[in-house]
Protein backbone atom coordinates (compact mmCIF):
# COMPACT_ATOMS: atom_id res chain seq x y z
CA UNK A 1 0.00 0.00 0.00
CA UNK A 2 2.84 2.08 1.10
CA UNK A 3 5.07 1.16 -2.25
CA UNK A 4 1.93 1.95 -4.59
CA UNK A 5 1.12 5.24 -2.54
CA UNK A 6 4.70 6.56 -3.33
CA UNK A 7 4.80 5.29 -7.14
CA UNK A 8 1.16 7.11 -7.64
CA UNK A 9 3.11 10.08 -5.87
CA UNK A 10 6.27 9.66 -8.27
CA UNK A 11 4.19 9.50 -11.42
CA UNK A 12 1.77 11.85 -10.45
CA UNK A 13 4.56 14.62 -10.00
CA UNK A 14 5.57 13.99 -13.49
CA UNK A 15 2.66 12.89 -15.68
CA UNK A 16 0.86 15.20 -17.73
CA UNK A 17 -1.37 12.26 -19.27
CA UNK A 18 -1.94 8.75 -18.32
CA UNK A 19 -4.80 6.71 -20.28
CA UNK A 20 -5.27 4.09 -17.39
CA UNK A 21 -4.04 2.65 -14.54
CA UNK A 22 -4.10 -0.63 -12.49
CA UNK A 23 -2.56 -2.64 -10.14
CA UNK A 24 -1.05 -6.20 -10.36
CA UNK A 25 -1.79 -8.87 -8.18
CA UNK A 26 2.40 -8.52 -7.33
CA UNK A 27 1.39 -5.05 -6.04
CA UNK A 28 3.16 -4.06 -8.85
CA UNK A 29 1.41 -0.28 -9.96
CA UNK A 30 1.04 -0.14 -14.27
CA UNK A 31 0.09 2.92 -16.10
CA UNK A 32 -0.67 2.68 -19.81
CA UNK A 33 -0.65 5.43 -22.32
CA UNK A 34 1.60 7.77 -20.38
CA UNK A 35 3.06 11.16 -21.09
CA UNK A 36 5.82 12.00 -18.31
CA UNK A 37 7.62 15.47 -18.34
CA UNK A 38 10.41 16.61 -16.13
CA UNK A 39 10.91 20.90 -15.93
CA UNK A 40 13.66 22.66 -14.36
CA UNK A 41 11.91 26.18 -13.79
CA UNK A 42 9.99 27.29 -16.95
CA UNK A 43 12.36 24.96 -19.26
CA UNK A 44 11.89 21.56 -19.92
CA UNK A 45 14.37 18.37 -18.99
CA UNK A 46 12.61 15.90 -20.95
CA UNK A 47 9.25 14.31 -22.13
CA UNK A 48 8.98 11.36 -22.17
CA UNK A 49 5.58 9.21 -23.90
CA UNK A 50 5.42 5.65 -23.38
CA UNK A 51 2.99 2.76 -24.08
CA UNK A 52 3.12 1.89 -20.16
CA UNK A 53 5.10 2.21 -17.41
CA UNK A 54 5.54 0.21 -14.25
CA UNK A 55 6.49 0.69 -10.73
CA UNK A 56 8.04 -2.81 -8.97
CA UNK A 57 9.98 -1.92 -5.84
CA UNK A 58 11.34 1.53 -4.64
CA UNK A 59 9.77 3.97 -7.35
CA UNK A 60 12.30 2.61 -10.22
CA UNK A 61 10.19 3.25 -13.25
CA UNK A 62 9.77 -0.14 -16.17
CA UNK A 63 8.67 1.55 -19.44
CA UNK A 64 7.78 0.01 -22.43
CA UNK A 65 8.12 1.60 -26.08
CA UNK A 66 9.67 4.83 -24.45
CA UNK A 67 10.29 7.74 -26.77
CA UNK A 68 12.23 10.47 -25.14
CA UNK A 69 13.30 13.75 -25.70
CA UNK A 70 16.14 15.50 -24.18
CA UNK A 71 16.19 19.41 -23.87
CA UNK A 72 18.81 21.98 -23.71
CA UNK A 73 16.40 24.92 -22.90
CA UNK A 74 13.94 25.38 -25.36
CA UNK A 75 15.31 23.16 -28.38
CA UNK A 76 15.76 19.41 -28.51
CA UNK A 77 19.11 18.25 -28.06
CA UNK A 78 18.42 14.06 -28.11
CA UNK A 79 15.88 11.71 -29.24
CA UNK A 80 16.60 8.19 -28.03
CA UNK A 81 13.94 5.79 -28.17
CA UNK A 82 14.08 1.71 -27.84
CA UNK A 83 11.65 -1.19 -26.39
CA UNK A 84 12.09 -1.18 -22.87
CA UNK A 85 13.76 1.48 -20.17
CA UNK A 86 14.29 1.54 -16.72
CA UNK A 87 14.80 4.92 -15.13
CA UNK A 88 15.98 5.37 -11.67
CA UNK A 89 14.62 8.75 -10.68
CA UNK A 90 16.97 9.01 -7.26
CA UNK A 91 20.26 8.76 -9.75
CA UNK A 92 18.09 10.37 -12.74
CA UNK A 93 19.47 7.75 -15.34
CA UNK A 94 17.88 6.00 -18.01
CA UNK A 95 18.71 2.67 -19.37
CA UNK A 96 16.91 2.14 -22.62
CA UNK A 97 17.79 -1.57 -24.08
CA UNK A 98 16.31 -3.73 -27.46
CA UNK A 99 16.49 -1.79 -30.74
CA UNK A 100 17.29 1.49 -29.16
CA UNK A 101 17.98 4.23 -31.76
CA UNK A 102 19.33 8.18 -30.78
CA UNK A 103 19.27 10.68 -33.01
CA UNK A 104 21.20 13.80 -32.85
CA UNK A 105 18.87 16.80 -34.58
CA UNK A 106 21.89 19.44 -34.38
CA UNK A 107 24.24 17.08 -36.01
CA UNK A 108 21.91 14.72 -37.40
CA UNK A 109 24.05 11.88 -35.98
CA UNK A 110 21.49 8.33 -36.02
CA UNK A 111 23.09 5.75 -33.44
CA UNK A 112 21.64 2.35 -32.93
CA UNK A 113 22.80 -0.22 -30.38
CA UNK A 114 21.11 -2.69 -28.31
CA UNK A 115 21.87 -0.55 -24.62
CA UNK A 116 22.20 2.80 -23.90
CA UNK A 117 22.57 4.81 -20.68
CA UNK A 118 21.85 8.13 -20.58
CA UNK A 119 22.48 9.85 -17.11
CA UNK A 120 20.98 13.55 -17.49
CA UNK A 121 22.92 15.16 -14.59
CA UNK A 122 26.19 13.85 -15.27
CA UNK A 123 26.02 14.77 -19.14
CA UNK A 124 26.66 11.65 -20.37
CA UNK A 125 25.10 9.14 -22.66
CA UNK A 126 26.87 5.95 -23.64
CA UNK A 127 26.27 2.71 -25.65
CA UNK A 128 27.73 -0.37 -24.06
CA UNK A 129 26.81 -2.52 -26.63
CA UNK A 130 27.83 -3.29 -30.38
CA UNK A 131 26.57 0.05 -31.96
CA UNK A 132 26.50 1.32 -35.72
CA UNK A 133 26.37 5.01 -36.24
CA UNK A 134 25.56 7.05 -39.26
CA UNK A 135 26.26 10.13 -40.55
CA UNK A 136 24.31 12.57 -42.49
CA UNK A 137 26.86 11.86 -45.17
CA UNK A 138 25.98 8.48 -45.47
CA UNK A 139 29.27 7.22 -43.66
CA UNK A 140 28.79 4.62 -41.00
CA UNK A 141 30.57 3.66 -37.92
CA UNK A 142 30.81 0.10 -36.88
CA UNK A 143 32.26 0.22 -32.94
CA UNK A 144 31.47 -2.08 -29.34
CA UNK A 145 30.74 0.98 -27.83
CA UNK A 146 30.15 4.45 -27.71
CA UNK A 147 30.32 7.58 -25.09
CA UNK A 148 29.49 11.45 -25.82
CA UNK A 149 27.29 14.28 -24.05
CA UNK A 150 24.01 14.99 -24.64
CA UNK A 151 24.83 17.62 -27.23
CA UNK A 152 26.98 14.69 -29.67
CA UNK A 153 29.39 17.62 -30.70
CA UNK A 154 32.34 15.21 -29.59
CA UNK A 155 31.32 11.16 -29.81
CA UNK A 156 34.08 8.60 -28.95
CA UNK A 157 33.65 5.36 -30.39
CA UNK A 158 36.02 2.22 -28.42
CA UNK A 159 36.66 -0.56 -30.94
CA UNK A 160 37.76 -2.47 -32.73
CA UNK A 161 35.99 0.43 -34.88
CA UNK A 162 34.89 0.13 -38.97
CA UNK A 163 34.25 2.81 -40.68
CA UNK A 164 32.39 2.61 -44.06
CA UNK A 165 32.77 6.08 -46.37
CA UNK A 166 30.75 6.43 -49.75
CA UNK A 167 32.64 6.65 -52.83
CA UNK A 168 31.32 8.80 -55.66
CA UNK A 169 34.22 8.93 -58.29
CA UNK A 170 35.02 11.54 -60.41
CA UNK B 1 7.71 14.51 -75.46
CA UNK B 2 6.63 10.73 -73.99
CA UNK B 3 10.43 10.14 -75.83
CA UNK B 4 12.08 12.76 -73.47
CA UNK B 5 10.19 11.74 -70.50
CA UNK B 6 11.01 8.40 -71.14
CA UNK B 7 15.01 9.69 -71.38
CA UNK B 8 14.33 11.71 -67.81
CA UNK B 9 12.80 8.97 -66.23
CA UNK B 10 16.42 6.60 -67.30
CA UNK B 11 18.55 8.99 -66.34
CA UNK B 12 17.32 9.40 -62.90
CA UNK B 13 17.08 4.95 -62.21
CA UNK B 14 20.68 5.10 -63.72
CA UNK B 15 22.55 7.39 -60.91
CA UNK B 16 20.72 5.70 -57.66
CA UNK B 17 21.57 2.27 -59.64
CA UNK B 18 25.23 3.37 -59.95
CA UNK B 19 25.35 4.42 -56.76
CA UNK B 20 23.81 1.26 -55.06
CA UNK B 21 26.70 -1.80 -53.70
CA UNK B 22 29.17 0.56 -54.94
CA UNK B 23 32.14 -0.20 -52.83
CA UNK B 24 32.66 1.81 -50.09
CA UNK B 25 36.27 3.15 -47.97
CA UNK B 26 36.91 1.17 -45.09
CA UNK B 27 38.81 2.16 -43.00
CA UNK B 28 39.48 0.03 -38.99
CA UNK B 29 41.31 0.69 -36.54
CA UNK B 30 41.56 0.82 -32.89
CA UNK B 31 39.23 3.51 -31.85
CA UNK B 32 37.78 6.72 -33.38
CA UNK B 33 36.47 10.06 -32.28
CA UNK B 34 33.75 12.27 -34.39
CA UNK B 35 34.80 15.58 -33.58
CA UNK B 36 31.64 17.60 -34.76
CA UNK B 37 33.34 21.16 -33.95
CA UNK B 38 36.23 20.59 -36.52
CA UNK B 39 34.12 18.10 -38.97
CA UNK B 40 36.79 15.23 -39.01
CA UNK B 41 36.63 12.01 -37.86
CA UNK B 42 39.82 10.54 -36.81
CA UNK B 43 40.67 6.94 -36.89
CA UNK B 44 43.95 5.76 -34.02
CA UNK B 45 45.83 2.76 -33.59
CA UNK B 46 46.26 -0.15 -36.42
CA UNK B 47 44.69 2.07 -38.54
CA UNK B 48 44.02 -0.13 -42.00
CA UNK B 49 42.40 1.36 -44.77
CA UNK B 50 41.04 -0.22 -48.06
CA UNK B 51 38.94 0.44 -51.19
CA UNK B 52 39.03 -1.97 -54.32
CA UNK B 53 42.77 -3.05 -55.50
CA UNK B 54 44.40 -0.10 -52.56
CA UNK B 55 45.31 -0.84 -49.03
CA UNK B 56 47.48 -0.28 -46.25
CA UNK B 57 48.40 1.21 -43.06
CA UNK B 58 49.53 3.99 -40.72
CA UNK B 59 49.11 5.30 -37.41
CA UNK B 60 46.18 7.88 -37.42
CA UNK B 61 43.83 8.53 -40.28
CA UNK B 62 41.80 12.18 -39.66
CA UNK B 63 38.89 12.24 -42.47
CA UNK B 64 37.56 15.49 -43.40
CA UNK B 65 33.69 15.22 -43.45
CA UNK B 66 33.41 18.36 -45.38
CA UNK B 67 35.78 17.42 -47.94
CA UNK B 68 36.22 14.37 -48.49
CA UNK B 69 40.01 14.05 -48.13
CA UNK B 70 41.69 11.62 -45.59
CA UNK B 71 45.00 13.09 -43.85
CA UNK B 72 47.20 10.17 -42.86
CA UNK B 73 50.10 10.16 -40.78
CA UNK B 74 52.84 7.40 -39.03
CA UNK B 75 54.55 4.79 -40.82
CA UNK B 76 52.55 5.06 -44.02
CA UNK B 77 52.85 1.50 -46.33
CA UNK B 78 50.25 1.55 -49.42
CA UNK B 79 49.95 -1.68 -51.70
CA UNK B 80 48.49 -1.65 -54.89
CA UNK B 81 48.78 -4.26 -57.82
CA UNK B 82 52.44 -5.35 -56.25
CA UNK B 83 53.79 -1.75 -55.99
CA UNK B 84 54.67 -0.26 -52.48
CA UNK B 85 54.04 3.45 -51.43
CA UNK B 86 55.80 4.64 -47.85
CA UNK B 87 55.75 8.00 -46.21
CA UNK B 88 55.60 10.11 -42.68
CA UNK B 89 52.65 11.85 -43.99
CA UNK B 90 49.68 11.34 -46.64
CA UNK B 91 46.81 12.93 -48.44
CA UNK B 92 44.30 10.69 -49.49
CA UNK B 93 41.37 12.41 -51.92
CA UNK B 94 38.26 9.83 -51.38
CA UNK B 95 36.52 10.79 -54.60
CA UNK B 96 39.23 11.06 -56.71
CA UNK B 97 41.27 7.79 -55.73
CA UNK B 98 44.53 10.00 -55.41
CA UNK B 99 47.14 9.87 -52.91
CA UNK B 100 49.67 12.50 -52.28
CA UNK B 101 52.72 11.69 -49.82
CA UNK B 102 54.08 14.57 -48.43
CA UNK B 103 57.22 13.65 -46.17
CA UNK B 104 59.70 10.81 -46.53
CA UNK B 105 58.18 9.54 -49.48
CA UNK B 106 59.50 6.08 -51.35
CA UNK B 107 57.67 4.42 -54.10
CA UNK B 108 58.80 0.76 -55.22
CA UNK B 109 57.15 -0.46 -58.31
CA UNK B 110 57.31 -3.69 -59.35
CA UNK B 111 56.07 -4.14 -62.98
CA UNK B 112 54.37 -7.40 -63.94
CA UNK B 113 55.54 -7.22 -67.97
CA UNK B 114 58.87 -7.66 -66.89
CA UNK B 115 58.13 -10.60 -65.57
CA UNK B 116 56.16 -12.18 -68.28
CA UNK B 117 58.91 -11.64 -71.01
CA UNK B 118 61.65 -13.84 -69.49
Amino acid sequence: MVKTGLALIAIMMMATAVQAAEERKDGGLIFKGVQLTEKKGDFKIWDITAASVEYKEGNVAYLEAPEILFYDKLKVELQVEGERAQYDPNSKIFILTRNVRLFSPQHRLTIFSNRVVCNYPGNRVESTEKTRAVTPDGATIFSQSLRSDFSMQKVDFKGPVRIEIPVVER
Amino acid sequence: MKIFLSLIIMVLLCIPVAALGAEPLVITGDSSTLDYKNNILTVRGNVRMSYKDISGVCEEAVYSISSGIVDLKGKIEFVRNGSTLTGEKARYYVNERKMVIEDRATFIHFPQKIEKKK
